[in-house]
């Protein structure tokens, strides 16, 4: 009785925020992802820009949207090749979309795509657009590899000196102080590039802060690759996912991992004593998604059934130096505050992005902490997580996480389960580099 | 350095000079057939078609011209002269979007060359331009030549045309030819009269020497400048194959001086004019890498390439084309004798056009073009734009369909159904990695590939969306099992989710397109469109309307067709259609002369040397035995009586039941051997077989062997049109030359009576009833065309 009022409350006091002035609310109609699959394997000669052009294929398809009324498309792509740097619009128009719409890319590291569908849901409530198309795409089957900078500052500067000297000044000025630990070649990190510091360490440092053990990060890796295999087994999948030469088989879950099996791997980033290894960190992952946002009055005059209602949502940041993984936290704090929301009465689905087993226990145990409460936030706790309520279908450990594409998934994934578990409000967190955080609220479109 | 003997010849070969037309690799089809050839001919055709050639010009409603002062001339726009001194000259044929030379057209030429340009002592310089967008000239006009009862009467024409372009010389002025569009034949002769070539990169632009094709020759001097302005081997090759060269190709090669954006076209040609009349510019040949120079101006080099040549040509002509000799003739000639070249060039092109070959290839491309524009005879108003076609079934079949209609027809989505997600896969996966091999071969950009990938929308039973795709859905083309109750149920589904306009067709080549359309609530939809495997390679279509069929489902499916780069004919809904019934008789004839002992490689031989791409028993292994053996079960069951016996065609049946299906088991009349060089034998295990399934061991020669296959396939071709099965000799002749790759040099089945003497040839067939059996019975309108001398194209 308590949790009907409860919601009724959180209803009226959702309707009431971002809609309060008349707007079209911003509804999630459909979404889809390529097989996200582990680097150098199924996609080992496709460009990202080709993942994020079959996936918006893919969502067309799913959805039978006439591409014509598309306004808009914006997606998310972290690590850059060169020549697709606006790879939004190159995948739109090599996906058949009429060239007129407009495209952007956004990097906001892991967060891309989160950041790619609140930017489409503001482009609608602003009345910018009513139908838009916002994924986001990663490949490391081919990251850019580059020659060192002293080498590619002679490159840049050789026709100069083949100008002034001919074929041989060329050489003379390429060789000129040339030392021999300028050769060799640049591959990129997951690193930060403002402290210096691997994703992993940082990751590492945070659970060491808050207490979360190898064991409880291993037994979290198996559970979301347990949830996961049993998605698709289920076939929870089969609609979310768009077959990639005809299987939608996502090949980094590992449904017979054990515990066992798990806790026998070494550490991976602080040596010896670290507790975060290959498996209880999410591996480097290709692949693509697309969500399709409409203002709400769009998608009835267009006949489409709604997923969900996405109310609200925050970018919130904190300090990368010492709790780089823990925006999450902050973010849900925001947004749940903001919409006057119980997390633990009035969330019925938790997607959580799960870029280490040790960051995602860290955040929800600073989440359960009355300390960490106490310290940052005049002593309100954001709320204990019910586990049967998060990443039930598996989650970034066991389905892969392509850094510019996740959110979709997580979108796609809260918004089905709404409708599927028939709960009101689902939170979707993330972390990302940088000390970024994001988080949203979905509410359950009733058709 | 030195250079082996080996390194010249792979250099000569890989230059790959291949003879033109007849080039025709078997295909795992009913018979295959060069699809290049008469395509890209086509599309030259198209445009000289529309002019003349296939309409007698008397039927042309035209008033004379007459000439006023804004229009001076009918074939040209009023000659510009700008204040540098550069007379523009834009050729401008009236009332049609494309340029041809005619005879009229020439002799205009002349005249406003003597008025404006000779003893004009304010013209410094000429450039030579279209008016028309994206047409420079796309070739000679046909008509004009068909015309000339008496080939030897073209000499003094062709004299005339090249004495004029030798008399620019004569001025001393710089000529410049600008080209966007085509410039083909006759209009890259002008341009290569030229001093300076500037083109377009537009990917309209194209120039070539495609005479070939058509068993002519470049008369107008092409044999002799192209060599002069490109090198021997890419003048070979151009020549021979008649292959359309692009702007960046031609740039590379020499062909032009100037590649440019269309807009900036006109005033880089008269830029140029101005430089070269100054001496600013002069024209530069593109000079030759030391290995072409070695190949092509020593005379080691060039008997090494022309051996070459000669080899290729002979290889893919199999003597039966004699242009490309004649091509090589003039080359030759042109350097031994620079003379009397022009002289020989015209004599031999006077020659060639005298040729029953160079006849018959004209007769197919007017054919073809004819049947191009057949959806007009319908008449129908305001014909319902198609945007969505939808591929039911994504096999082989299905899959080609898909691929040729997403990258030819513009439509904006292909639906491409079938079971599940592994089907479907399979399907895109044939048309993306036929897509990608065109990429390879630049002849498709990457993004090309991709939008045409993304406009094939891939669908199951379990894409939630399948019916909202399906309810946008203009034209269905079925391609599923080959099961009549299986096809009506398809039809049943898809009457209840597709719109009420949606035409139905359904590509079969067995089931009567009536009994499909049985239980149809909107039977007036359902048409039949037979494609032929491998569809993106077979030129061939037979659409098939059922008796209900209304005029708009025709007319849509020919536009579909049509846009899909098929030839469409129209056949009756009788078994078999036309092609494959015509097939039948000659199957059961094959199995006969099998029973009389004849060995199976003279059996191939034989109709090979006839000018077939491959002779009957490889063509059963290639289709596979198991299909063949299908066709030849169907039809003996059908309705055409006498004319489906005198043989045995449980032979196959038999080879099928031992697992000898053809090329594809490895095993079928021949053993396949493993590897790309793997020579195909015929097992002992065969010969016995063979041996046992003979009843005699008759000792006949080349001809009678011909005689006796050729004739039950002639026969029944005369046949479908005495029954009505086909309209008109041009469609007979496209529809055997195009679908079986009946002897394009002979023009198909009735050009080939024609030649024959239909006399003669009723004779022969009558020969053979006393011989053999009435299996040879000629049809009775055979009998009538023989008594009556009658010809069937005139």
């Amino acid at each position: 009785m308590l949790s009907t009022l409860r919601t009724s409350t959180a209803t009226r006091i959702a309707t009431r925020h971002l809609s309060s002035t008349a707007v079209d609310p911003v509804v999630v109609v459909g979404g889809v992802r390529l097989p996200f699959a582990t680097t150098s394997s199924i996609y080992h000669d496709q460009m990202a820009v080709d993942l994020q052009r079959l996936a918006i294929h893919g969502l067309l398809t799913q959805t039978a949207l006439d591409k014509n009324l598309v306004d808009y498309i914006v997606c998310g792509n972290v690590i850059q090749e060169v020549r697709t740097s606006n790879i939004a619009r190159e995948a739109a128009i090599q996906a058949g979309l009429p060239h007129s719409i407009g495209a952007h890319t956004i990097a906001q590291a892991c967060i891309s795509a989160n950041a790619a569908i609140c930017t489409a849901a503001e482009k609608i409530l602003t009345g910018h657009a009513s139908v838009v198309i916002a994924g986001g795409c990663e490949t490391f089957s081919d990251v850019p590899i580059r020659l060192k900078r002293p080498i590619r500052q002679k490159l840049i500067t050789m026709p100069k000196a083949m100008k002034k000297g001919g074929p041989l000044g060329a050489v003379r000025h390429l060789l000129k102080g040339l030392k021999s630990n300028d050769l060799g070649l640049e591959t990129p990190a997951i690193a930060n590039y403002t402290t210096g510091e691997v994703m992993g360490v940082s990751s590492d440092r945070l659970s060491a802060k808050f207490g979360v053990s190898r064991r409880e990060q291993d037994e979290f890796t198996v559970r979301s690759h347990t949830l996961a295999a049993q998605a698709h087994q289920d076939g929870f999948y089969q609609d979310e996912i768009i077959p990639y030469k005809g299987s939608t088989a996502e090949n980094g879950i590992k449904g017979d991992s054990t515990l066992e099996s798990v806790s026998k791997l070494k550490p991976a980033f602080v040596k010896p004593n670290g507790t975060h290894t290959a498996a209880n960190s999410s591996f480097l992952t290709d692949g693509a998604a697309a969500s399709l946002l409409m203002s709400e009055s769009k998608a009835k005059e267009l006949g489409f059934k709604p997923w969900a209602y996405l109310r609200d949502w925050s970018f919130k940041a904190c300090d990368p130096f010492e709790e780089l993984l823990l925006g999450p936290t902050y973010c849900s704090q925001q947004v749940l505050t903001r919409m006057g929301l119980n997390m633990e009465e009035d969330i019925g689905v938790f997607e959580i992005h799960e870029a280490f087993a040790g960051q995602i226990l860290s955040n929800l145990t600073a989440m359960s902490s009355q300390k960490f409460a106490d310290d940052n936030f005049n002593g309100k706790m954001v709320g204990k997580v019910d586990m049967d309520k998060m990443n039930t279908k598996g989650g970034s450990l066991a389905v892969g996480h392509p850094f510019g594409a996740t959110g979709s998934l997580l979108l796609t994934t809260a918004s089905r389960r709404l409708q599927q578990e028939n709960q009101r409000f689902a939170l979707i967190a993330a972390c990302a580099d940088g000390g970024l955080g994001h988080a949203c609220i979905l509410e359950r479109y009733d058709n | 350095m030195m250079i082996t003997r080996a390194a010249v010849l792979r250099h000569v070969t890989r230059r790959a000079i291949l003879a033109t037309s007849a080039r025709i690799t078997p295909t795992a089809a009913l018979t295959s057939f060069n699809e290049q050839r008469f395509q890209s001919t086509a599309v030259a055709a198209e445009s000289t078609s529309r002019s003349s050639s296939l309409t007698p010009s008397s039927s042309i409603e035209k008033k004379p011209f007459v000439a006023t002062p804004e229009r001076q001339y009918e074939f040209f726009r009023n000659v510009e002269i700008n204040d540098q001194g550069v007379a523009l000259i834009q050729f401008d044929c009236p009332g049609k979007s494309v340029n041809t030379i005619s005879f009229a057209f020439a002799k205009e030429a002349q005249q406003l060359w003597q008025t404006e340009i000779h003893n004009n002592s304010n013209v410094k310089a000429v450039v030579f331009t279209s008016a028309k967008p994206n047409m420079f000239i796309a070739g000679a006009d046909i008509f004009d030549i068909k015309q000339i009862e008496n080939k030897q009467d073209l000499i003094p024409l062709i004299q005339d045309g090249v004495e004029f372009f030798q008399s620019w010389k004569k001025e001393g002025l710089p000529l410049v030819a600008a080209i966007d569009g085509p410039a083909l034949g006759g209009g890259l002769e002008w341009a290569l009269w030229c001093d300076y070539r500037v083109c377009s990169d537009s990917s309209k632009t194209k120039l070539g020497l495609p005479e070939v094709k058509l068993g002519l020759l470049p008369g107008f001097g092409g044999t002799q400048n192209l060599p002069a302005t490109v090198g021997l081997q890419n003048a070979m090759d151009m020549m021979l194959t008649g292959k359309e060269i692009r702007p960046d190709k031609a740039k590379k090669m020499g062909l032009v001086d100037l590649v440019v954006a269309p807009a900036s076209l006109r005033q880089a040609a008269l830029d140029a004019a101005a430089q070269l009349a100054t001496g600013k510019l002069k024209p530069k040949k593109k000079p030759k890498s030391w290995m072409n120079r070695l190949l092509e101006d020593t005379s080691m080099g060039r008997s090494v390439i022309w051996n070459q040549i000669d080899k290729m040509v002979k290889k893919n002509t199999d003597g039966h084309y004699p242009a490309p000799f004649s091509i090589i003739q003039c080359v030759q000639y042109g350097l031994e004798n620079p003379a009397a070249r022009f002289k020989n060039e015209r004599e031999q092109f006077s020659k060639l056009a005298a040729t029953p070959e160079s006849q018959a290839l004209i007769g197919l491309f007017e054919g073809t073009t004819a049947l191009k524009k057949q959806d007009e005879q319908f008449k129908v108003p305001n014909l319902r734009k198609v945007d969505t076609v939808a591929v039911l079934g994504a096999g082989l079949m299905g899959a080609g369909i898909a691929q040729v209609t997403a990258e030819k027809c513009g439509y904006s989505q292909i639906l491409l159904k079938d079971r599940n997600d592994e089907a479907v896969a399979r399907g895109q996966a044939y048309l993306y990695d036929n897509w990608t091999k065109k990429v390879q071969k630049k002849r498709m950009s990457d993004y090309q590939r991709n939008k045409n990938f993304s406009s094939v929308v891939p669908l199951t039973d379990t894409t939630p969306s399948w019916k909202q795709h399906f309810s946008k859905a203009d034209v269905i083309i079925e391609a599923v099992f080959e099961d009549l109750t299986l096809k009506q149920k398809i039809v049943a589904d898809m009457e209840a989710v597709t719109p009420d306009h949606c035409v139905f067709a359904t590509n079969t080549s067995a089931i009567p397109i009536r009994d499909i359309a049985a239980n149809a609530k909107r039977p007036e939809n359902i048409i039949g469109m037979h494609y032929f495997s491998p569809v993106p390679n077979m030129p061939l279509l037979e659409i098939i309307p059922h008796e209900g069929t209304s005029d708009e489902t025709k007319a849509i499916a020919f536009n579909v067709g049509t846009k899909q780069g098929k030839t469409c004919i129209v056949v009756k809904d009788v078994p078999g259609f036309y092609v494959n019934r015509c097939l039948g008789p000659y199957l059961v004839e094959v199995s006969a002369l099998v029973r009389d002992g004849v060995p199976l490689e003279q059996l191939d031989k034989s109709i090979k040397n006839f000018g077939m791409p491959v002779g009957p028993v490889t063509l059963a292994d290639e289709v596979g035995v198991d299909v063949t053996s299908h066709v030849a079960k169907f039809l003996s069951n059908a309705d055409l009586g006498v004319r489906m016996t005198g043989g045995d065609v449980t032979l196959m049946e038999k080879m099928v039941a031992k697992g000898w299906l053809g090329k594809k088991s490895g095993q079928g009349f021949y053993t396949y051997g493993k590897g790309k060089n793997a020579k195909k034998t015929i097992s002992p295990e065969v010969q016995s077989f063979v041996k046992q399934f003979a009843t005699q061991k008759l000792t006949l020669d080349e001809k009678e062997i011909q005689d006796r296959i050729v004739s039950r396939f002639v026969n029944e071709a005369a046949k479908c049109l005495e029954d009505g099965v086909i309209a008109d000799p041009v469609v007979g002749d496209i529809g055997l030359v195009f679908g079986t790759g009946f002897a394009p040099f002979r023009g198909g089945p009735f050009r080939y009576l024609d030649q024959v003497g239909v006399a003669k040839y009723v004779d022969m067939m009558n020969g053979c009833v006393d011989k053999y059996g009435p299996q040879f019975e000629p049809c009775q309108l055979m009998k009538d065309y023989a008594a009556t001398n009658k010809k069937f194209h005139n």
